[in-house]
C-alpha cells in the first residue's frame, strides 16, 4: 500500500510517499521525503512566527507535493490513502495542510487520515526498524518533551511531560541568551564540546522527586544569571555555559528515564526497547548518554536517523499506512477531527492524560 | 466547467459555472470556513449535476480579507487544481466588485481591514483600475480616492461614502459576489502562476534585537 503524507504543523513544509506491506511489524519503504525548511524566513525573528509560517506553507505546499509524487514515481490515482497532520501545532499551517489534503482526497476519492503529529514520531521506529509493540518513547523537540508508552497503533499512554518549556525550546533560548544564531540547539551542542560540564552548578529541576515529569524553565533562568555575570562573553565562557547546561539536561533526562524504565520493566519484563525522536534526539552528547543508560539496564535503543527524528512527512505517511492496515479510519468521535471537522491545534496523543498544573484552561496541548 | 470559491470574508461561497449557467451557494457563516467549504462545494457540484472530472478550471478569491480565511480558500483551490491537473485563477475582492458593478462611472471598492484601516482600490471601469490595491488608515482613506469617484462598494463603502460629498453606495456587502469571481475566472488567461494571497498587511513580528 502506498500513502502520501503531508506535514505543515510548524516550520517545515513537507510531503512524502511511503510504501508499507500488509503484514504487521514489517518496516516501510520511503519512496520520497521532501522537506522545505523555513528556518531562514524565521531567523531574523529569533523563533517561529506563526503568520510567516502559514504564508510560507501556502506558497510551497502544492509544488512540494508534486515533487514528492514525482520522486516516488507515482501519481495521486495510484495512492491507497492520504495522511495529513491535523494537530497539534500552529493553526495557520495546519489549515493549509488539511485543506490541501482534503482537496486531493476528495477529487481522487481516497481515504483521508487525520494524523496526530506526535503519533508520527511515535511510530517512526516501526517505519525504519519494524519494531514490535510495546516500547517506550522519549520525544524531545522544540515543541514537545514527553515519555510515552506505545502499546499499539492509536494506543498511547503519556507517562511524562514537561510542565513548562519544551527541551528544544530550552536549548534555543540558551543559545539566544548567549548570542548564538537560530536555531540554537546544534550551536549549543557544538560550543559545549570545548567547555567544562562542571563549570556551572546548574539546577536539575524536579530531580529526586517522585514524578516522571520534567521542567526546564528554572534551568533557563540559571543560564540567564550565568550569562549576565561576566563583563564580556568570550568563547570559553560560552563553551562552559553550554557544556554545563547540556550536562544538567542529560542528568534530568537520565534520571526521569531511569524511573520510567523501572516502571516499564515491572509491567512488561523482557521486551525492553527505548525509542528516541524529536529534534533534540539529534544531539550526539545526549544520545551517547542514553546509549550508556540503555546498556546498563539491558535495553535496546532505537534512534531513527536525524532526518526522520525531526519534523518530516514520511512519518505522517507511515502513520497513515499503520492506520490503513489496522482499519482505523477517521470517524467523527475518535478525536481525530473526523475527516471533515477540521484541525486540532491542541490535541493530546493520550486523550486520557491528566492536565498538568500550568497547562491552562483548555487542558493539555499535546 | 469552472469551480469558483470565496472564503475571504464573512461569507463562504462556491459556484459552478457551465457556459452561462451558474449554480451557487453563498452563506454568511462568519467563521469556520475550513470546516464548511468542502461540504458546500460537494453540494454545489451535486446541484449542478457535475462530477469532479467535469471541472477543468478553478477560480478563487485571493483577498484581501481574513488571513486564515483566504488561506482556506487558496489551499483548497490549489489542491483541487493539482488533483484535477487544471488551471487555477486568482481574482481579488476588488476585481470581483468592480466586475459586478461595471458601469460608465468610476468605482471605489473599500473593505474594512479592522484596526482602524481600510483596504481599497479605485476603478475607472470594470477593466481599468486607477491605482494598485492599498491598505490605508480610515482617517486618510478619503484622500486616496480621486475626486471623480463617487460610487462606492464593499464593507467599508458606507463609512467612506460619508466623507465624500454626493457619494453613492451601490453594494455594501462584506464579501465579493461569487458570480463575478466565476465569470472573471472563466475569462482569464490560464498560463499564469498559481494564485497568491493578497494580504496587504505584513505579519506582526519584530526583528530580534540582541538578547543581552
Amino acid at each position: 500500500m502506498i500513502v502520501l503524507g503531508i506535514e505543515t504543523s510548524c516550520d517545515e513544509t513537507a510531503a512524502a510517499v511511503v510504501r508499507g506491506s500488509e503484514s504487521v511489524d514489517s518496516p516501510g519503504e520511503i519512496l520520497s521525503n521532501r522537506i522545505l525548511s523555513q528556518i531562514a524566513d524565521h531567523a531574523p525573528f529569533g523563533g517561529v512566527v506563526p503568520e510567516i509560517a502559514a504564508r510560507a506553507h501556502l506558497e510551497a505546499l502544492d509544488s512540494i507535493v508534486v515533487s514528492a509524487l514525482e520522486e516516488a514515481d507515482t501519481s495521486l490515482t495510484q495512492l491507497d490513502a492520504i495522511a495529513v497532520t491535523t494537530g497539534p501545532g500552529l493553526a495557520g499551517g495546519l489549515i493549509v495542510g488539511a485543506m490541501t489534503a482534503r482537496a486531493l482526497a476528495a477529487v481522487h476519492d481516497k481515504p483521508l487520515f487525520s494524523i496526530n503529529h506526535l503519533e508520527g514520531h511515535a511510530l517512526t521506529a516501526r517505519l525504519t526498524d519494524g519494531l514490535a509493540f510495546p516500547y517506550l518513547l522519549l520525544l524531545v523537540s522544540g515543541g514537545h518533551t514527553q515519555i510515552l508508552l506505545v502499546r499499539g497503533v492509536g494506543q498511547y499512554e503519556r507517562w511524562a511531560t514537561t510542565i513548562d518549556d519544551a527541551l528544544g525550546e530550552a536549548f534555543d533560548k540558551t543559545a539566544k541568551l548567549l548570542g548564538l544564531p537560530y536555531p540554537g540547539g546544534p550551536q549549543v551542542e557544538m560550543a559545549a564540546k570545548n567547555g567544562s560540564p562542571q563549570a556551572h552548578a546548574f539546577p536539575r529541576p524536579l530531580s529526586g522527586r517522585d514524578t516522571l515529569d520534567m521542567s526546564f524553565s528554572g534551568l533557563k533562568t540559571a543560564v540567564r544569571k550565568a550569562v549576565l555575570e561576566p563583563q564580556e562573553l568570550d568563547d570559553n565562557i560560552i563553551a562552559d555555559i553550554c557544556a554545563s547546561f547540556q550536562q544538567a539536561v542529560g542528568d534530568v533526562l537520565a534520571d526521569r528515564l531511569e524511573r520510567a524504565m523501572q516502571r516499564y520493566e515491572t509491567q512488561f519484563g523482557a521486551e525492553r526497547h527505548l525509542v528516541i525522536a524529536g529534534g533534540v534526539a539529534a544531539n550526539a552528547a545526549l544520545r551517547h548518554r542514553l546509549e550508556t543508560l540503555c546498556e546498563d539496564r539491558s535495553w535496546s535503543l532505537c534512534a531513527p536517523p536525524s532526518a526522520l527524528c525531526t519534523d518530516n512527512a514520511a512519518m505522517i505517511a507511515w502513520a497513515g499506512v499503520e492506520r490503513l492496515r489496522a482499519g482505523l479510519f477517521d470517524t467523527d468521535e475518535d478525536g481525530s477531527g473526523g475527516g471533515q471537522t477540521g484541525i486540532r491545534p491542541r490535541w493530546p496523543l493520550d486523550m486520557h492524560a491528566k492536565s498538568r498544573v500550568g497547562a491552562g484552561r483548555k487542558g493539555a496541548k499535546a | 466547467m469552472l469551480l469558483a470559491l470565496d472564503t475571504t470574508g464573512l461569507f463562504c461561497s462556491s459556484a459552478v459555472l457551465d457556459g452561462h449557467s451558474l449554480i451557487e451557494a453563498s452563506e454568511n457563516i462568519g467563521r469556520g470556513h475550513a470546516e464548511h467549504l468542502m461540504a458546500q462545494i460537494e453540494a454545489v457540484l451535486l446541484r449542478a449535476d457535475a462530477q469532479w472530472p467535469d471541472i477543468d478550471r478553478i477560480a478563487c478569491c485571493t483577498g484581501p480579507g481574513s488571513f486564515t480565511g483566504l488561506r482556506v480558500g487558496l489551499a483548497t483551490a490549489r489542491g483541487l487544481a493539482l488533483a484535477l491537473n487544471c488551471p487555477c485563477i486568482g481574482v481579488t475582492v476588488f476585481e470581483a466588485f468592480a466586475f459586478a458593478h461595471a458601469g460608465s462611472a468610476p468605482l471605489c471598492v473599500a473593505m474594512d481591514a479592522k484596526r482602524d484601516q481600510i483596504w481599497l482600490q479605485c476603478f475607472a471601469d470594470a477593466n481599468r483600475s486607477l491605482a494598485e490595491p492599498c491598505g490605508i488608515t480610515s482617517a486618510g482613506a478619503s484622500e486616496a480616492v480621486p475626486e471623480r469617484v463617487a460610487r462606492f462598494a464593499g464593507s467599508a463603502g458606507e463609512m467612506l461614502a460619508t466623507k465624500v460629498s454626493g457619494a453613492e453606495v451601490i453594494d455594501p456587502s462584506p464579501s465579493p459576489p461569487i458570480a463575478a469571481i466565476a465569470r472573471l475566472g472563466a475569462a482569464a488567461r490560464t498560463d499564469l502562476a498559481p494564485p497568491k494571497p493578497l494580504y496587504l498587511r505584513a505579519p506582526d513580528a519584530k526583528v530580534q534585537q540582541a538578547a543581552r
